[in-house]
């Protein structure tokens, strides 16, 4: 998968997991721009396992992460591209 | 903003609704206007402040846990713990007296949160239930006030019970136990809420605010009883532990000063750093995606649903039910004969169809092809399986989860609950069988990291059906009959003493290949929900993230050598593929 197909399937993810209406960009953060939470990400993470067709979870992402405004857009898709399995 | 605003007769009324959220998380936005809330007080013009919830089912949920996902300093804890700190403390030292109103779920540093008020006023419903997460959930030391004033308000002993046993207070033992100063009836709320503060302000009801233990007799032998009791839970929980018990020790000697505030400090950055609170995170994360799988992956129903059944298990999930009213999703219209065979629970029952929509299949039953089927595998906890080949039963699954019960979706021709329980009763069965004790057994579930073992088990599922449940999962390649398999679980069923075990890792392998087995195999839908029954039903341990995530092909292959040659090819075959596929179930 090309880095811009993947980045796209992640805004599309965060898009259609938003609490609200939002354009997704690769530098907003998911905590502080977006409205992201804890419940949010379980929603995020269904979103992704339906445009993979495999089960996805988000905690090493986050967990990975220097702070919470570090969880943007660009470096979920980073820790997708970095996850995928070869073929997909 | 979080919190809306009236001041009202001399009252501040402060109700609490989280923005975008089903719950209230008390986040940084909730506390940044608790300070600004309780900085304003003029005690000229207020002569009391109510904090209550807008969301019936949520007092408050917890506080955000992303946040113990991302801290990994002492520095990092002090820095992102200060805002909640500074909040809680300005509840405390507000100068008018402060009346927590409870409705729905009051954890983890919800009730921390109630802590800090002067007065506890609950309301009776099923959805009020008052429970201490940090520590069954989390596995980190609570940090916003539980460990100092707890015990003030239930003495000590009952303050480890919530605290390190996780025990789950309704609202009518919470009164019993002197952690609410009044219940209300759901229905009568608010007025009752309304008589309470006039109460107040008339000077009639005395603050609950201390910090000074009640006078309680034994408080050094529950101390010694709850450490001799932490030396038999799983060792990568018992630090935790440990910390927790010496800070409510700390408080037993009247030590609530700066010193517990300062080991408090220490203790959750160990906590909440170590790797086991990172995995119990993940396993939040699991928990959230089989929820919201359960209530949103089908469609909603042009109709509502009925649930029906007949037979013993039907009837104590209409009785468990029952109990939980008021929840509007589940409403009790019509019951035909009363309780027992025949009775009849609808719910949403707007234009409800035929009874039969959903059945509550007996115990042991496998689903009916082609009908919705709801199975309660382990009566007492709050897990529940839907079979719903036709995936059209959302709203039942939200009604169930508005109830209280972790819902999970199978399809397929059985109950992935009965697989999995199978999967662990199976090898404890034939380890028995093949010479090893109880003991073993016992030590073999605590170095894996099980809290409830053998005997609880197979107290809860009764032998004939742990019998039938592990000849199941041993199938026709390793045939069982099932008295042959009640002799051993008699024997698992026993207390057992995990120091007169031997240490015994093929058989840690030996479990492990069978769980790998019961999530492969199984008929859930997804494996959120094989993690969640695995938590649910084997105790699987949160501290390891979950089953799925944990059993990873490098340890499974680990596994496939280290496992005792009883084990069953077919699971061997499955195992091996498995691990050299190399494809984790988790992206």
């Amino acid at each position: 998968m090309q880095d811009t197909e993947l980045m796209q399937m992640v805004v599309r993810a965060v898009r259609e997991s938003a609490a609200r209406p939002i354009d997704p960009m690769p530098a907003h953060r998911l905590v502080d721009d977006l409205g992201f939470d804890s419940l949010r990400m379980a929603t995020l993470a269904i979103c992704l396992e339906n445009e993979l067709g495999q089960p996805v979870l988000l905690n090493d992402w986050i967990a990975a992460a220097p702070s919470l405004s570090s969880l943007t857009v660009e470096s979920l898709a980073t820790h997708m591209a970095a996850n995928l399995e070869p073929g997909i | 903003m979080p919190f809306q605003v009236e001041e009202r007769a001399e009252v501040l009324w402060l109700t609490l609704d989280t923005p975008g959220a089903s719950v209230n998380i008390f986040n940084r936005a909730t506390a940044a206007q608790t300070v600004q809330l309780m900085r304003s007080v003029d005690p000229r013009r207020v002569r009391a402040v109510v904090i209550r919830t807008a969301k019936p089912a949520s007092f408050i949920n917890g506080a955000g846990v992303l946040l113990v996902t991302y801290v990994k300093t002492s520095a990092e804890v002090e820095m992102e713990s200060l805002p909640y700190r500074r909040a809680y403390a300005a509840v405390r030292d507000c100068p008018v007296p402060t009346v927590a109103a409870i409705e729905g779920n009051c954890w983890g540093c919800g009730l921390e949160f109630a802590l800090q008020c002067d007065h506890r006023i609950a309301s009776d419903s099923y959805a009020t239930q008052f429970r201490m997460t940090e520590l069954s959930d989390y596995v980190e030391v609570p940090l916003l006030g539980s460990t100092r004033y707890l015990p003030g308000a239930v003495g000590l002993r009952r303050a480890i019970d919530l605290l390190l046993w996780g025990e789950r207070w309704g609202a009518a033992q919470a009164l019993r136990e002197g952690l609410v100063q009044e219940v209300a009836p759901h229905a009568g709320f608010a007025p009752a809420l309304d008589a309470f503060v006039r109460r107040v302000l008339r000077g009639e009801v005395p603050s609950q605010k201390r910090t000074k233990l009640p006078a309680e007799a034994g408080t050094a032998e529950a101390l010694a009883r709850a450490r001799a009791r932490i030396e038999t839970i799983p060792p990568l929980y018992q630090r935790t532990f440990t910390d927790t018990l010496d800070l409510l020790e700390l408080t037993s000697r009247g030590e609530v000063g700066e010193e517990h505030e300062r080991q408090a400090l220490l203790a959750t950055t160990a906590s909440t750093t170590h790797p086991s609170a990172k995995a119990a995170y993940g396993m939040f994360h699991v928990r959230q995606t089989a929820a919201t799988l359960a209530a949103w992956r089908a469609s909603a129903p042009e109709h509502g649903i009925a649930l029906g059944g007949t037979g013993p298990a039907a009837v104590r999930l209409f009785e468990e039910l029952r109990a939980r009213q008021p929840l509007p999703e589940v409403r009790i219209l019509a019951e035909r004969g009363g309780p027992g065979p025949g009775t009849t629970v609808l719910v949403d029952p707007g234009q409800a169809r035929a009874p039969e929509d959903v059945e509550v299949t007996p115990a042991l039953a496998p689903p009916t092809p082609g009908q919705a089927t709801v199975c309660w595998p382990l009566e007492g906890r709050p897990f529940l399986e839907l079979h719903a080949p036709r995936s059209t039963r959302s709203e039942l699954a939200r009604a169930l989860q508005r109830a209280g019960f972790e819902v999970a979706l199978s399809g397929g021709y059985t109950y992935g609950s009965h697989q999995m329980l199978g999967a662990l009763l199976a090898p404890a069965v034939t380890a028995i069988l093949a010479g090893e004790t109880p003991h073993t057994v016992d030590r073999t579930l605590r170095e894996l990291g099980m809290f409830r073992r053998m005997p609880e088990l197979i107290g809860a599922l009764g032998i004939r059906a742990a019998a039938e449940l592990a000849s199941r999962a041993l199938g026709a390649e390793e045939p069982l009959p099932p008295p042959r398999a009640a002799m051993a679980l008699a024997l698992l069923a026993q207390p057992a003493d995990y120091r007169q075990g031997r240490e015994a890792p093929e058989l840690l392998e030996e479990l492990l290949l069978w769980l790998l087995m019961g999530a492969l195999e199984s008929d859930f839908s997804h494996p959120s929900s094989v993690d969640v029954a695995a938590r649910e039903l084997l105790d699987f341990p949160v501290a390891r993230l979950s089953l799925c995530a944990y059993l990873t092909p490098p340890r499974v292959r680990a596994a496939l050598n280290g496992a005792p040659r009883r084990v069953p090819a077919p699971i061997r075959a499955r195992a091996l593929s498995y691990a050299w596929a190399l494809r984790k179930v988790y992206r």
